[in-house]
């Protein structure tokens, strides 16, 4: 029972996390790998 | 830079709670490859890819594209399908991707995920530069 709140809950945060940093966006993750510059 | 430091403290947060909670690696690929392997075992990783899933679609309603941009570039869905079975098939190989070796790996000082986090980092990178600098247009 408390598997699944603290799955649902801590899945819901990762969402949260990855969309409010950006990292939901494909060309901000390629900027950022990208060294050798824009 | 404000909003990148915050949604890194939830990302954290995320994995500290599925770990002192359930015992769990919060991975992508590992919960994946778990609810997939037995989708009646655990119920962890089916709820987590739930929380994760229903959320995104949820803050892509609520906020379009600003939260949940899908763009791809200009890659067709051959190439996008050639890199999801390979990205697939190196998290299977190594046990974890940048969530379970580079977030909660590295978290716990784990040696084989600081190597596994360093050479991803390091091939994806060169990867980037090579398709976009020395073969620029190589790939369509």
């Amino acid at each position: 029972m408390s598997q699944r709140w603290f799955g649902l809950a801590s899945g819901a945060l990762f969402a949260l996390g990855l969309a409010l940093s950006g990292m939901t966006d494909p060309g901000k993750v390629l900027a950022f790998l990208d060294v050798g510059g824009a | 830079m404000l909003s990148a430091l915050l949604g890194g403290l939830l990302i954290g947060l995320s994995a500290s709670l599925a770990w002192s909670g359930a015992r769990q690696v919060a991975g992508i690929s590992g919960m994946l490859g778990g609810f997939l392997r037995a989708p009646w075992g655990s119920p962890f990783p089916g709820w987590f890819l739930a929380g994760l899933v229903g959320t995104s679609l949820l803050l892509g309603r609520v906020n379009g594209a600003a939260w949940t941009n899908a763009s791809v570039g200009s890659r067709s869905i051959g190439w996008l399908l050639v890199a999801g079975l390979l990205v697939g098939f190196g998290t299977q190989l190594s046990n974890g991707c940048t969530s379970g070796h580079g977030v909660c790996g590295v978290s716990r000082g784990s040696a084989r995920s600081l190597v596994a986090t360093l050479t991803f980092m390091t091939v994806a990178a060169l990867v980037v530069f090579l398709t976009r600098h020395a073969f620029a247009g190589a790939v369509p």
